[in-house]
C-alpha cells in the first residue's frame, strides 16, 4: 500500500548487507570456486590449481566413479518413495483422524532427531550386523544368522530413517489446512475410499507431497555417513566419493566435479518438481470440479 | 489560494500523484478542511480519497502540488513529524502492548511520560468509554472496542487533523451504525477536524459537516450533505449518492424531450442550457404515481412492473416507454393500499425535484415551473 | 471393499485402523534405535552384544572425559554464536527481502532460497575448498561461518512467512504516532515476530549443535566438536561412550527446547500481571 520512499528502501538495503556478505562469502563464493576448480588441475604437491581441463569430468564418466552417482540416484528415489508409502499414513492419521493426539504423534515423529544422527545410524549398525539384535534373535529361533548389515537395503533403510521426519511435517501441515468438509463432499459424489482419496485429498494435498520430497530427496543426494556405517564396499553413494576426493587422499578437483555432479542432480530434482507442479497449477485453473473430474479419468 | 487563510486545519493545493498507471491516482485536487469540522471524502473504490489522505498523513509524497497542516507547507516531512494521526482501516493496534500502551504510544514518542501521561490516557479511555479495559491486550476485545482503542490511540495526541480511512468498514451494520453516532459525538467533544474516508455515501451523509466526493483522481463536489443531495454539481454525483432516475433526453433551449415521452420545461429558458442531448434527473422519493385516466395533455402513464415493500416504504419499478423508472412511496397514511403490479399509473414529478444535466453530465438547473398542474399524489386508490 | 457392503460408505472410509497399524509401525521403526542407544549406554558390558548389568559406567567415563567435555564445550559456544548471529542477521535478511530495493532483494531471496536446495555436502566441500585455497587454518571460526552461512537461510525464510503476514499499517501507525522508520521497525515490528524470532533461533541452535556434515569439512585439527568426537569414536569402535554421549545431547537438546518453552510461558505470564496491574 505505502510508497516506498527511496530513503526507506536504502535503509532496508543496507541492513541486509551482514547476512549478505555471510551468504557470499561463505555460500556463493565457494560455489564459484568449486565450479571454476572442477576445471582445473592438480601438480606434482597434489595441490588444486586452475586451468580449462575437462579431465575431471572425463574421470567422473569413467565406469568405476558413475556407479556411486547411479547408485546414489535410485537409492535416493526408492528412499523417496517409501518414506511417501510411510509418511503420508502418518501424516493424514495424525492430522485427520488423531485428534488431539495428532501433535503428539508429530513430537514423537521429530524427537529422535535430537539423538546425534551419526548415533542413531549407528545403532542400526548394532541392530542389523551378524552378531547384532535383529541376526542373534532370528539365530535363536533357528532362522540362522544373517548378515543384514552393509548392503544397498540397509543403506536405503538408513536414509528413510534419517529423512522421514522431513516428509511428514509438509504434508501433515498440507492435510489440517484442508477443510473437513471437501473430503466429505467428495465421500458424497465419489463413494468409494480409494477414489475420494485419489480425485480429492491426494490432489489437494499434493503441494506438501512435493514439498516432502524435496525436502527428503535433496539431502539424501549428498548424504555419506549412512553409506558409510551401514553399506559396504559396494554400496557407497556420491557423497562419499566427494568425501574421498577431497578429505581421503583423492583429487580436490576430481572431488570439484563430483561436487558439480551434485549440483547438477540437485537442479534435476528441482527441474522435476517444476514440471509436476505446473501440471498441478493448470489443473488448478479448471476449478476444483474438472479438477477432481480429470484426476478420476485420469 | 497563494496564502493560507486562518481556520483551515489541512489544505491540499493543486495536488497529483500517479503510480505508474495511464492516467493519475489523484488528479489536481484542490480540498480544504476547516478548523473542527468533520470532512469526508467520498468515492467508489479506486477514486483517489485514500491516497489524498495517505498524502495528508505523509505516508505517500505527491507528485506536484502542495500540501498544508495549519498553514504550513509540510512538503517531505515524514509521518513522524506531522501533527496528524490516523485511524487505520484495519486498527493496525499493537497486539503486543495492552489498551493503555496502545493508547500511550504517541505520548511515549513526544517524551510525554508518567503521571502526565497516564491522566492523558485515562482522560481518552474515558472518553471512548474503555476506562475498565486498560489492562486488556487487543486480541481480547471486540470489533467495536478495537475500532475505539485505535480512535483514542490517534486522538490522544490531539492533532490538528484526525485521518479516518473507512474506519468502520469491518463492522457489522448494527455496530456500524451505533459508531456513527459515537464517532460524531466523539470529534463534537474533542473538537478535533476530522478527515474520513468512505464509500458508504450514507454515512458520509450522517456524520459529515462538509462531503468532498471525488471520481477518477477529481474532487467533483465540495458541500454539506443537504447541497450534494439536492443540488448535486454532476450526474456523477447525483446518482451516487443515494439512487436516482437518470433519464436520457435532449433539449431545444426552451424545452425538454425526454425518452419516455416527459415533456418538460428546460431551466432558465432562452440562456442556451439544455440545448442538445441531456439527463434529467429525479430521485425516487421525488416521483409521484396518480392512477390513469385523469389524462391531463402531456401526461405521462407507465405499468407498474414490480413492487417491493421496504418496511418504511414501497418501491414500484414502472415501465415508461421502455423506460423503468424507481419510485418510493413511503408508507405515511398507514390505510394505503399496494399499487397492483400490472396497474397503469400517471407518473409525474415537481418540476423544481427535476435535475438537469448537460450532455458532459454538468448540472444544468432545475426545470422550470410551466404551469401545468402537478399531479397530486392521491390515495384513492382506482388502479387499473 | 468388499467391507462396503458391510459396514457402509462412511464407516468405511472412516476405518482409520490400518493408518494406526502403519504409524505404530513408524514410530516402532523411529524409537528402536534410540531405545537400542539408551540400552547399551546404560551396559556395563563394552560389547554390543553382550547385554550385562544397569551401569552408568559409559556415563562416568563421559564426564571424566576432557576431551570429550571440551568437545560438548566448543559445541555449545558455536551453537550459541551461530543460534545470535544468523538470527540477527537472517532476520535483517528477511526484512530487506520483503522491502529492499527489488535487485538487492531479488538476489538476497535468491541465494536464500538455493542455500535451501543445495545439499549440505556440495557446500561444505565447497567451502572446505575455498578455505584450503586461500589458506585460512580451518578452526572454530571455519566452523562457525559454516554454521551461521547455513542456519542464516532457515531463519530468513521463517521470519519472512510471518513477517508477510503481518498487518502492514502497523508499521504506518507507529509512524504515525511519531515513531521513525527504523523506531517503528524496532518498537512495532520486531516485538510483533519476537515469537517467530525466538523460534528460529532455537532452530539454529539445533541446527548447528546437532550438524555433522558442514562441521566435518570445516573442522581442523585440534579439539573438535561433539558430533566429530563422536564420529571419530564410532569410527574407531568406542561405541558405548558415543552412545551415552547421543543421549547426553538428546538430554541437552531437549533441556534447551524445554527452558526456552517455559521462559515464554514465563514472559507472556508476567507481561499479563504487569499489565492487569498497570
Amino acid at each position: 500500500m505505502s510508497t516506498v520512499h527511496a530513503g526507506a528502501r536504502a535503509l532496508w538495503t543496507g541492513l541486509m548487507s551482514p547476512g549478505i556478505a555471510v551468504l557470499l562469502l561463505f555460500f556463493l563464493i565457494p560455489l564459484v570456486v568449486v565450479i571454476a576448480f572442477s576445471f582445473g588441475t592438480v601438480n606434482d604437491l597434489n595441490q588444486p590449481v586452475l586451468g580449462f581441463s575437462t579431465a575431471n569430468y572425463t574421470a567422473v564418466f569413467k565406469p568405476y566413479n558413475l556407479a556411486p552417482v547411479w547408485r546414489t540416484i535410485w537409492f535416493t528415489a526408492v528412499a523417496t518413495g517409501v518414506c511417501l508409502l510411510l509418511g503420508y499414513p502418518v501424516a493424514y492419521l495424525a492430522a485427520r483422524f488423531a485428534g488431539r493426539l495428532g501433535p503428539v504423534i508429530i513430537a514423537l515423529v521429530v524427537l529422535p532427531w535430537l539423538v546425534d544422527y551419526l548415533v542413531r545410524i549407528y545403532a542400526w549398525q548394532s541392530i542389523l550386523t551378524p552378531n547384532g539384535l535383529l541376526p542373534s534373535a532370528m539365530d535363536s529361533l533357528g532362522l540362522g544368522r544373517p548378515n543384514l548389515a552393509g548392503n544397498n537395503i540397509t543403506v536405503i533403510i538408513g536414509l528413510v530413517y534419517g529423512y522421514l521426519p522431513l516428509m511428514i511435517l509438509p504434508i501433515y501441515a498440507a492435510v489440517r489446512d484442508l477443510p473437513g468438509q471437501v473430503i466429505d463432499a467428495g465421500k458424497d459424489l465419489y463413494g468409494s475410499p480409494f477414489s475420494v482419496f485419489r480425485a480429492v485429498t491426494l490432489p489437494l494435498t499434493r503441494e506438501g507431497v512435493l514439498g516432502g520430497c524435496l525436502l527428503v530427496s535433496l539431502p539424501m543426494l549428498g548424504d555419506f555417513a549412512t553409506a558409510q556405517f551401514l553399506g559396504g564396499p559396494d554400496s557407497t553413494m556420491l557423497g562419499n566419493t566427494i568425501n574421498q576426493q577431497f578429505t581421503g587422499g583423492g583429487s580436490q578437483t576430481v572431488g570439484a566435479a563430483f561436487t558439480v555432479v551434485l549440483i547438477a542432480l540437485l537442479a534435476l530434482v528441482l527441474v522435476m518438481v517444476r514440471v509436476i507442479g505446473r501440471r498441478r497449477i493448470g489443473a488448478t485453473v479448471l476449478g476444483p470440479e474438472q479438477q477432481a473430474t480429470v484426476a478420476v479419468s485420469g | 489560494m497563494s496564502a493560507a487563510a486562518a481556520g483551515a486545519a489541512a489544505e491540499l493545493v493543486g495536488v497529483t500523484k500517479r503510480y505508474g498507471g495511464a492516467r493519475p491516482a489523484v488528479d489536481g485536487v484542490d480540498l480544504r478542511i476547516e478548523e473542527g469540522e468533520f470532512f469526508s471524502i467520498l468515492g467508489p473504490s479506486g477514486c483517489g480519497k485514500t491516497t489524498s489522505l495517505r498524502m495528508l498523513g505523509g505516508f505517500v509524497r505527491p507528485d506536484e502540488g502542495e500540501i498544508r497542516l495549519g498553514g504550513a507547507s509540510v512538503d517531505g516531512v515524514p509521518p513522524h513529524k506531522r501533527n496528524v494521526n490516523t485511524v487505520f482501516q484495519s486498527y493496525a493496534l499493537f497486539g503486543h502492548l495492552s489498551v493503555a500502551d496502545n493508547v500511550g504510544f504517541g505520548l511515549r514518542r513526544r517524551k510525554v511520560r508518567g503521571e502526565e501521561m497516564r491522566r492523558r490516557v485515562d482522560e481518552m479511555l474515558r472518553v471512548v468509554s474503555l476506562a475498565e479495559r486498560r489492562g486488556a491486550m487487543p486480541s481480547e476485545l471486540s470489533g467495536g472496542q478495537q475500532q475505539r482503542v485505535a480512535l483514542a490511540r490517534a486522538l490522544v495526541n490531539m492533532p490538528e487533523l484526525l485521518l479516518l480511512d473507512e474506519p468502520l468498514g469491518a463492522l457489522d451494520l448494527k455496530l456500524r451504525r451505533q459508531m456513527q453516532v459515537e464517532l460524531k459525538q466523539i470529534q463534537r467533544e474533542v473538537g478535533i477536524a476530522f478527515a474520513y474516508v468512505t464509500h458508504d455515501q450514507e454515512e458520509a451523509l450522517t456524520m459529515s459537516d462538509r462531503i468532498a466526493v471525488m471520481n477518477d483522481g477529481k474532487v467533483l463536489q465540495v458541500d454539506t450533505p443537504t447541497t450534494i443531495y439536492n443540488n448535486p454539481a454532476s450526474l456523477f454525483v447525483a446518482q451516487f449518492i443515494g439512487s436516482t432516475n437518470a433519464l436520457e433526453g435532449s433539449g431545444d433551449g426552451a424545452t425538454v424531450q425526454l425518452a419516455c415521452g416527459a415533456r418538460l420545461v428546460a431551466p432558465a429558458p432562452g440562456t442556451g442550457v439544455a440545448d442538445g442531448p441531456l439527463t434529467a434527473c429525479v430521485r425516487p422519493e421525488k416521483v409521484i404515481l396518480s392512477p390513469a385516466g385523469d389524462d391531463a395533455p402531456g401526461a405521462v402513464t407507465g405499468t407498474v412492473v414490480e413492487s417491493v415493500y421496504v418496511g418504511s416504504g414501497t418501491t414500484y419499478k414502472v415501465d415508461v416507454n421502455a423506460t423503468s423508472i424507481e419510485v418510493l412511496e413511503a408508507n405515511d397514511s398507514g390505510a394505503a393500499a399496494a399499487i397492483p403490479v400490472g396497474s397503469r399509473v400517471r407518473v409525474g414529478w415537481r418540476p423544481e425535484d427535476c435535475l438537469i444535466f448537460d450532455g458532459n453530465g454538468k448540472a444544468a438547473g432545475r426545470c422550470a415551473e410551466d404551469g401545468t398542474k402537478v399531479p397530486q399524489p392521491t390515495r384513492s386508490r382506482n388502479w387499473i | 471393499m468388499s467391507t462396503m457392503r458391510l459396514g457402509g460408505r462412511r464407516e468405511t472410509f472412516d476405518r482409520t485402523w490400518w493408518l494406526w497399524a502403519i504409524t505404530g509401525a513408524v514410530l516402532a521403526l523411529m524409537f528402536i534405535p534410540v531405545v537400542v542407544v539408551m540400552l547399551y549406554s546404560l551396559n556395563s558390558e563394552k560389547s554390543l552384544i553382550v547385554l550385562g548389568s544397569l551401569s552408568t559406567r559409559w556415563y562416568d567415563k563421559l564426564f571424566h572425559d576432557s576431551a570429550m567435555l571440551t568437545s560438548l564445550r566448543i559445541s555449545v559456544e558455536i551453537a550459541v554464536l551461530t543460534a545470535l548471529l544468523s538470527t540477527t542477521f537472517g532476520t535483517l535478511l528477511a526484512i530487506g527481502w520483503q522491502r529492499a530495493w527489488p535487485p538487492a532483494a531479488n538476489a538476497a531471496g535468491g541465494s536464500i532460497l538455493l542455500r535451501l536446495v543445495v545439499p549440505e555436502t556440495a557446500v561444505a566441500a565447497s567451502l572446505f575448498l575455498l578455505f584450503t585455497q586461500l589458506q585460512v587454518v580451518l578452526s572454530f571460526w571455519t566452523i562457525l561461518a559454516g554454521h551461521v552461512a547455513l542456519a542464516i537461510a532457515f531463519v530468513a525464510v521463517i521470519v519472512r512467512s510471518q513477517l508477510v503476514s503481518l498487518n502492514a499499517e502497523i508499521e504506518s501507525a507507529a509512524q504515525d504516532l511519531g515513531a521513525s522508520r527504523v523506531g517503528a521497525l524496532w518498537l512495532v515490528v520486531i516485538p510483533a515476530l519476537r515469537p517467530t524470532i525466538a523460534t528460529a533461533g532455537l532452530l539454529a541452535f539445533v541446527l548447528s549443535f546437532d550438524d555433522f556434515v558442514t562441521t566435518y569439512f570445516t573442522a581442523g585439527v585440534g579439539a573438535q566438536p561433539l558430533p566429530l568426537q563422536i564420529y571419530s569414536m564410532l569410527r574407531f569402535g568406542v561405541t558405548p561412550e558415543a552412545n551415552a554421549a547421543g543421549i547426553v545431547m538428546l538430554v541437552l537438546t531437549a533441556t534447551v527446547l524445554t527452558l526456552a518453552a517455559a521462559v515464554v510461558l514465563l514472559v507472556k505470564h508476567r507481561r499479563r500481571r504487569r499489565e492487569a496491574t498497570a
